[in-house]
């Protein structure tokens, strides 16, 4: 009985890739993969075939194709020129500072978090997760009704008897300070987990072997909290780089990024291939981004070893 | 030399250390000794300078030292844990307190390495985190001794390791404290740990220091029922009377067959009597100054000796002979005989509570 199911067994598993992935942890994955199939790379694939269709429809025509708004947005992205130029200039600024900014902001924060604050941890730490729980376009129209013209904010800098009101919106700070504050737990929490996992008494260690506080930074905070910094920033940066509702809300019009753009042509000019090929440079944009994250900080490390 | 005067150490309205004073003369092998909860490691923390004590001081070589940071402190800990480096070398776990401290590397990585035995060809540049647990605990004793400390403290390093790989690293450190002319301070629950390297000993019992002396001093005159019984391997017990005579006390006891005259040191009425189990012996007749009627419930080979464990009629407790094997096959006692539990009156220890 033994030997029969054996051979079963065998004669399943076989050679046939296919074979395999119908067996026991094979078949664990197949639920996700269709999943993924049918969600990520069907419609990816939309996309890359309508960027290719010649411009202002929304319909596939299987016998039109054109690169016409590959060099339209591609163009325009590197010369610097026209609507594409400022959309990549406002896209890449926004994420930049907002990665620097939420990084900024958390390092420090982490670090106590992970090793100096016992008392109010747990509260700290649900004030930072509770806004998760609200959706984007709630928080970031708060912010809207916060600063706009006739807002909170202009009727408290009344009260101090400040007549001038210069809006705050519309701007590409406006932009900024949207993305930092709703992406900020993103940051915070890639840092902080691998802080936690740093040993009080590895720090400690450093300490008594005579470490000053940059060293203990530089030498032993630094390099162990590292990978939190790497997914933080991975976050926060291609996250960013996404952000329609912070740019749509807070840019209101005035400012595009690629996220909003996007979205404007896909529905206000209903121009699908030109939607469809900056959908297709964002992207690329992502993953190269993506790559020089990770490839930058490797090097760093390999430097600081090398020291 | 190291003196710490009235240290103390409260965590909200727990007291771990309880105002303890000690001194540690240069080069010794010190060694506070306790068990799980008594406060040996927050006291060594403080030491250290990794904690502030409540109230107290500490004083290196005259100089107070009680509120200098662990950087500035002569003091290099090797932790329970060992805490080496994980995103480092073996080697640059080694030079980073030479670095720290700006002194000349050189060749002192290999030189250290060799001092704790580990092959600097082999394992200089290892990841630290490759290492086994007892090439661990030697990398962690040599990146302290590249700090050059003054005094080395220890804090149970050993007390994951296997047996004998514990045994050849505590014959090691204590070769090396003699070596280096350093001072060793080591903190454990074990007491083989304890006897085996120490020149001096602090007992520490609920954050008090109970006792203080060599080792021996304290195996043959342990203070109270609690060092006797924590030094292990002892059988107590409970006197009804105890009436001085001259230089000792005749003790008396309900379970003794005898009574007898017994030597005593302190102030405080014996209230116990303590024997080892090595000075014990058994025999069917009573043949010794002192013992009593017990029935054999197990023998138990360890080695060239036998554990007899006996049960006394009027008593819950156990006892416990350690004899050598040859001397019990000539006794012909065996499990589940009658027989004595005996020893000689010199050989008995009487402590209070």
């Amino acid at each position: 009985m033994d030997s029969l199911r054996t051979r079963v067994d065998t004669v399943a598993e076989g050679d046939n890739p296919l074979g395999r992935l119908l067996t026991p942890p094979g078949i664990l994955l197949v639920p996700m993969s269709v999943l993924l199939l049918c969600m990520f790379v069907g419609p990816m694939l939309a996309i890359v075939v309508f960027s290719f269709q010649t411009g202002n429809s929304i319909a596939l025509n299987p016998l039109e194709w054109s690169i016409a708004t590959y060099e339209e947005v591609i163009g325009g992205m590197v010369t610097g020129s026209g609507v594409y130029g400022d959309v990549l200039v406002n896209t890449v600024a926004v994420s930049i500072t907002t990665t620097a900014f939420t990084l900024v902001v958390s390092y420090p924060a982490a670090y106590a978090l992970a090793h100096k604050i016992t008392r109010y941890k747990l509260v700290f730490l649900m004030i930072l997760i509770i806004p998760l729980f609200t959706s984007v376009n709630i928080r970031v129209f708060g912010w809207a009704l916060f600063l706009v013209q006739n807002g909170v904010l202009e009727s408290i800098v009344n009260l101090f008897g400040v007549r001038e009101y210069a809006s705050l919106m519309y701007m590409r700070s406006t932009i900024i300070l949207g993305t930092t504050y709703i992406y900020l737990p993103f940051m915070l929490f890639p840092i902080y987990l691998s802080m936690l996992s740093i040993e009080e008494t590895t720090l400690e260690a450093a300490k008594d072997l005579g470490a000053s506080r940059t060293t203990l930074f530089r030498r032993i905070l630094l390099p162990l909290s590292k990978p939190g910094i790497i997914i933080g920033s991975l976050f926060v940066f291609v996250l960013s780089l996404g952000a329609n509702v912070e740019a749509e809300i807070l840019g209101g019009g005035s400012i595009f990024t690629m996220a909003s753009n996007i979205q404007y042509s896909f529905g206000y000019s209903q121009n699908w291939p030109l939607g469809s090929t900056q959908a297709v440079a964002l992207l690329l944009i992502t993953v190269v981004a993506g790559i020089v994250i990770l490839r930058t900080i490797d090097l760093q490390e390999i430097a600081s070893r090398g020291e | 030399m190291l003196k710490a005067t009235n240290l103390r150490a409260e965590y909200g309205s727990l007291v771990a250390v309880n105002d303890v004073d000690l001194e540690i003369e240069t080069g010794e092998f010190a060694t506070i000794v306790g068990p799980s909860g008594c406060g040996k490691t927050t006291l060594l923390r403080m030491l250290a300078g990794h904690q502030e004590p409540t109230s107290g001081t500490v004083e290196l070589g005259g100089e107070d030292v009680t509120y200098t940071e662990p950087q500035n402190r002569p003091t290099s800990l090797v932790f329970q844990s060992w805490a080496l480096f994980p995103h480092m070398t073996v080697r640059e776990n080694i030079e980073f307190p030479m670095r720290n401290k700006g002194v000349e590397v050189g060749d002192r990585v290999e030189e250290l390495l060799e001092q704790v035995r580990l092959d600097p060809d082999i394992h200089a540049d290892k990841q630290a985190t490759e290492l086994s647990g007892g090439q661990k605990q030697r990398v962690a004793l040599a990146r302290s001794l590249a700090y050059d400390p003054d005094i080395l403290l220890l804090d149970e390093p050993l007390a994951s390791l296997d047996y004998v790989l514990r045994k050849r690293l505590q014959r090691e450190l204590a070769d090396l404290n003699e070596e280096l002319g350093m001072t060793f301070i080591y903190v454990t629950h074990s007491l083989e740990s304890a006897l085996l390297m120490s020149d001096k000993l602090f007992v520490l019992q609920d954050g008090d220091i109970i006792q203080t002396g060599s080792p021996e001093e304290i195996y043959r005159r342990p203070s109270t029922k609690f060092i006797a019984e924590f030094m292990g391997d002892a059988n107590v017990f409970s006197l009804d009377d105890a009436v001085e005579r001259g230089d000792g006390y005749e003790v008396k006891s309900s379970q003794f067959a005898q009574t007898t005259t017994v030597p005593y040191h302190y102030d405080a009425d014996p209230e116990y009597l303590v024997v080892r189990y090595d000075d014990s012996s058994i025999g069917s007749e009573l043949t010794e100054d002192l013992g009593l009627e017990v029935t054999v419930t197990n023998v138990l080979v360890r080695g060239n000796t036998v554990l007899v464990e006996c049960d006394a009629p009027e008593s819950d407790g156990e006892y416990v002979a350690e004899i050598p094997i040859d001397e019990f096959r000539d006794t012909d006692v065996e499990k589940g005989d009658a027989a004595y539990l005996q020893w000689d009156a010199s050989k008995s220890i009487l402590v209070p509570e």
